[in-house]
């Protein structure tokens, strides 16, 4: 899981509408890939209905490892909503996060791109591994580890090139200790890949049509 | 789907599982036991403060732990998701 945990006012009133305005880029570009399909896919739209309320209840869930850790579902988002629609997703479950103090307002376009990546390469790697590794429970596992390293090296250089206000540390010392902190949540990627990779399996199992190669 | 291609899936799966739990559990190990939000202040160098911790917030105007503001703004999210409600509905 990659996730800023940091309150408002940590990044400067620029970078923080820096990073709100690329995600709505981002989501702008989702919004017209969805509204420019022929015909709307109420099934893709119900899917992503059902990530959003899980993935939401599962972001409030502190699992007692490392001192105390959520995940995140995004890379799951991407296989089963797609990528389009899973951005959406992600910006919503930031949106209503915030709302109960999961992290800062001025966070959420930085929150929203960490998490859009994940999705995209969770997705991405799920597709593209097909021909190379059938089974789903291990392609699904490996598109999330994948989904969350980018995610974590996105949030390190968010961060990096934000700058956080008040701080007195180097780059160096800053980039050090981010780096720590991404490899201490790369072992709770460990579990959320395998929750993915459990889960993927089960709905290739009773709904195969669910993981179909016709998302956008 | 071969056995031999089931099982290559899984053996780099496992290999990568392995090598990311002994990764974190040496970054662990550095930087020792604490929660999410504390991991984040001692990495960037942050004062593990409370809310009323000096220099949050933007003009002197902290959001976090501010229920006043946190109803405005969920109030407008609600206003503003009924208005894109109305415009899209079929």
């Amino acid at each position: 899981m990659a996730h800023i945990h940091l309150e408002d006012g940590s990044f400067s009133l620029f970078y923080a509408l820096v990073w709100w305005t690329a995600a709505i880029i981002l989501v702008g570009i989702a919004i017209y890939l969805i509204r420019s399909e022929k015909k709307p896919d109420r099934r893709k739209i119900t899917l992503a209905a059902f990530c959003t309320a899980a993935a939401f209840a599962i972001f409030q869930v502190s699992i007692p490892i490392f001192g105390g850790v959520h995940i995140n579902l995004t890379p799951l988002i991407g296989i089963l909503a797609g990528p389009a629609a899973g951005s959406l997703v992600v910006l919503i479950i930031n949106i209503l996060s915030a709302a109960i103090g999961h992290g800062g307002w001025g966070l959420i376009g930085a929150n929203a791109l960490v998490n859009i990546v994940e999705v995209f390469i969770g997705y991405s790697c799920f597709r593209l591994l097909k021909s190379a590794i059938p089974d789903l429970f291990s392609r699904a596992g490996i598109a999330t580890l994948a989904g969350l390293f980018f995610g974590n090296i996105v949030m390190i250089l968010i961060i990096v090139i934000s700058g956080i206000q008040g701080v007195n540390q180097s780059s160096g010392q800053i980039l050090t200790g981010l780096s720590l902190l991404a490899a201490v949540n790369m072992g709770v990627a460990v579990i959320e890949a395998f929750v993915t990779g459990l889960i993927v399996a089960y709905i290739g199992k009773v709904r195969p049509d669910l993981l179909g190669d016709d998302r956008v | 789907m071969t056995i031999l291609g089931e099982k290559k899936g899984l053996g780099i799966f496992i290999g990568l599982l392995i090598l990311m739990i002994v990764v974190s559990l040496a970054a662990y190990s550095i930087t020792g036991d604490m929660g999410i939000e504390k991991r984040f202040t001692h990495a960037l160098g942050l004062q593990s403060g409370g809310d009323e911790e000096e220099g949050g917030g933007w003009f002197g105007l902290a959001i976090e732990g501010s229920l006043l503001l946190y109803a405005v703004v969920l109030g407008v999210l609600v206003i503003a998701c009924y208005g894109i409600y109305r415009h899209f509905s079929m």
